[in-house]
């Protein structure tokens, strides 16, 4: 047990400390609260700045870090991802562009893909030439993602694909998909499904913005009219969808938390600052919720370097949907308080009264999506109670 | 960076674990706590024979203290091992009395708040007294237990009425004492939460009703995930600070109340739910689970409450 640094990691953390001082924009520390980086705002400026940290990153060797070499990766270890996670959560650094592709396609194709496709297909996803999306929930199945729906037919050498997805982040802004898609009809729900490639270049694919509770169009639908992706473009055997996507989906929700922890431990800072600037400091009850929000984001922290030092080079366990609760909880949490502690001055969104920027409304309204994305609550309380605890299946 | 215990760690852990299945079972606990003193110094001797009072540090200690708590042990194990022995480190290195301690042939007990644990068992009592720890012997003390609802740990009240030999500056003594105490003492509850989150999955998984196990259900199901989810939040949080008392990090005093706060509230928690997911039987004085409330709520009184924690984690966060 040694919660420090060793010499290596400790060199680590410094290389990248001085790299991050020297390529990010100058007063890049002092600007004024943006809207969090990890989303796709369809502010056409963060997207660019988005790319080109990406880039950038890229450039510098720091994207994919724990992939392979000749993947374009660095083949270090998740220690040292969490180690850059850290360092770039201080030095506050924007979020990369490609972040389907970065904690879910890629390291899917990692575990699942053929030689070909992992040559193909990760070096531009790390470099953020190629942006991913997420093609698995459709208007008709949700949480039950086992109930997909669009069909993908095998035409000789193609799948021809039709059907609707829906909350599909990134995309407008991507030349590939992750697809779920059914192939056997005959078989029962979770059985008939396949996983492809798709590239969304193509007449048969339309991408249709859908504009969320903060008046942002962060997602979209994408329909599928007779598109079509190469049969070796399938990532697993056909029938095995169900089983990659749940490797994907252990990836979001335990690799991706080791970033969530990073916004919280933000916000919780510009809470504290907030209640200062708001003079609510002596105010016994605000100092009990502030602590109460201190201590999930620490134990997040600790988690997450539970489940790292525990997983090493493996697949994150069921135990990631954990620090998912606990990360929506506290991050919900603390956008409602700010909300509380504003009071009326919550209402103002614009004009010269606004507090941080509006930045607290944001959060706030982010925030009800939190209990949605990459599982909901209920999803995955049903997960711990099943897959963790061996509790029989709920009904 | 490595958050796993080491293979040592690991087999201290099983020793432990191993000799309270063996010595510690639910009907011993109760036929203790049904007795005059409500511990059994007997067991507190085997395990400083296994070389539980002879830790190296924070993190052994809770690694035992998780599974003494899991068992609810009735003995002054934590008493001696991570409030006197630390405050007796503190002020006079290792003398004779930490010697004789860790043996355990002397079972010194530290007064540091009004209500003391297990001061009715001690051999010794340390006092601070005018900036000064001193130690009394066990006759030199009128000391009373007073009637509490946890029976697998005493409380007393003590008063000094004999001589004292003067040990050494206090305040370092005292301080080192509530910091290994209260991480200790998480560490204790988080084992009482993680047995009751055992016994409410145990239930839920056979107990049947309309037809289907109650687990099934996703108002049993999920009760029984928030559960994990305040069990493992407390342990990461206890985890950590073991390490950094242990390490005598900047962070130890912030650490040890984020951890103290966390693992009573989970502790108590655990144990409310595992008696509403048991239903009537859990109700019962035949069922163990108020055994394990009663525990959770004296660990979480003892050395701060939750709510006091909180504060002091306001506090140094600079709030």
């Amino acid at each position: 047990m040694d919660f420090r640094d060793s010499q290596d990691e400790a060199a680590f953390r410094a290389e990248v400390r001085a790299w991050l001082a020297e390529h990010l924009p100058a007063g890049w520390s002092e600007r004024p609260y943006a809207r969090p980086g990890g989303e796709a705002t369809g502010d056409g400026d963060a997207e660019q700045l988005r790319r080109w940290w990406q880039r950038e990153l890229y450039d510098g060797g720091w994207a994919g870090l724990t992939w392979p070499v000749e993947y374009g990766g660095r083949g270090a270890s998740l220690v040292h991802q969490v180690i850059f996670n850290q360092e770039a959560a201080r030095a506050q650094a924007p979020e990369p562009i490609n972040v389907i592709g970065l904690y879910m396609a890629g390291p899917t194709i990692l575990s699942v893909g053929t030689e070909t496709q992992k040559r193909r297909y990760l070096p531009p996803l790390l470099a953020g030439a190629e942006i991913w999306c997420q093609g698995f929930s459709e208007p008709g199945s949700g949480s039950d993602l086992g109930a997909a729906r669009t069909r993908a037919v095998r035409e000789g050498d193609v799948y021809v694909v039709n059907g609707q997805k829906v909350w599909t982040s990134y995309g407008h802004l991507a030349r590939f998909c992750i697809l779920l898609a059914r192939t056997d009809p005959d078989q029962p729900k979770h059985a008939g499904l396949s996983y492809f490639l798709l590239d969304m270049d193509q007449p048969g694919v339309t991408v249709r913005p859908l504009v969320q509770i903060t008046g942002d169009p962060e997602f979209n639908e994408v329909f599928f009219d007779d598109a079509r992706v190469p049969v070796s473009e399938r990532l697993g055997e056909e029938g095995d969808g169900w089983k990659v996507a749940m490797t994907t989906l252990l990836h979001e929700r335990g690799t991706m938390s080791v970033g969530l922890q990073v916004m919280s431990r933000i916000t919780l800072d510009r809470l504290i600052e907030l209640v200062r600037k708001l003079d609510r400091a002596d105010d016994p009850v605000v100092r009990e919720r502030i602590a109460g929000f201190a201590l999930d984001v620490e134990a997040l922290r600790i988690t997450n370097l539970r489940s790292v030092s525990g997983l090493r080079n493996g697949v994150p366990g069921p135990e990631g949907s954990m620090a998912k609760l606990l990360w929506e909880r506290v991050q919900q949490g603390m956008g409602e308080f700010a909300m509380e502690l504003l009071g009326a001055a919550g209402q103002v969104t614009g004009g010269p009264e606004v507090v941080d920027g509006g930045w607290w409304q944001y959060i706030y309204l982010r925030g009800r999506g939190h209990t949605i994305e990459a599982g909901t609550t209920e999803v995955l309380k049903n997960i711990i109670a099943e897959r963790v605890l061996g509790l029989p299946r709920s009904r | 960076m490595d958050v796993t215990y080491s293979e040592e760690q690991q087999a201290l852990r099983d020793a432990v674990r191993d000799l309270l299945a063996d010595h510690c079972t639910p009907a011993h606990v109760r036929a203790v706590a049904a007795g005059p003193t409500g511990a059994d110094l007997a067991l507190h001797r085997r395990l400083a024979d296994v070389g539980v009072l002879e830790l190296p540090g924070a993190v052994e200690l809770g690694i035992v203290a998780e599974q003494t708590g899991a068992a609810l042990l009735p003995a002054p194990t934590w008493s001696v091992a991570a409030v006197a022995l630390p405050a007796l480190a503190a002020c006079d290195g290792e003398g004779e009395l930490s010697a004789a301690a860790r043996r355990g042939d002397a079972v010194p007990v530290l007064v540091l708040d009004g209500l003391v644990p297990e001061a009715h068992v001690a051999t010794h009592l340390l006092v601070a007294d005018d900036g000064e720890l001193g130690v009394a012997e066990a006759g030199a003390c009128a000391v009373e237990v007073v009637p509490t609802m946890d029976a697998t740990r005493r409380l007393c009240r003590v008063r000094v009425t004999g001589a004292t030999t003067p040990l050494g500056p206090a305040r370092p003594a005292l301080d080192a004492a509530r910091l290994t105490g209260a991480v200790t003492l998480a560490a204790e509850l988080v084992g009482v939460a993680q047995a009751c989150l055992d016994r409410a999955v145990a239930h839920a998984r056979t107990r049947e009703q309309f037809g289907r196990p109650i687990g099934s259900y996703q108002a049993v199901s999920h009760r029984c995930a928030e559960m994990f989810v305040a069990l493992e939040s407390a342990r990461s949080l206890t985890l950590y600070a073991a390490w950094a008392v242990a390490e005598g990090a900047a962070d130890a005093t912030l650490a040890v109340s984020a951890a103290k706060a966390a693992a009573g509230a989970a502790a108590v928690a655990c144990a409310q739910s595992a008696i509403q997911v048991h239903g009537g039987i859990g109700f019962t004085w035949e069922s163990d689970l108020h055994l394990y409330l009663k525990r959770a709520q004296s660990g979480a009184a003892l050395l701060g409450t939750p709510a006091e924690h909180r504060r002091r984690v306001a506090d140094l966060l600079g709030v």
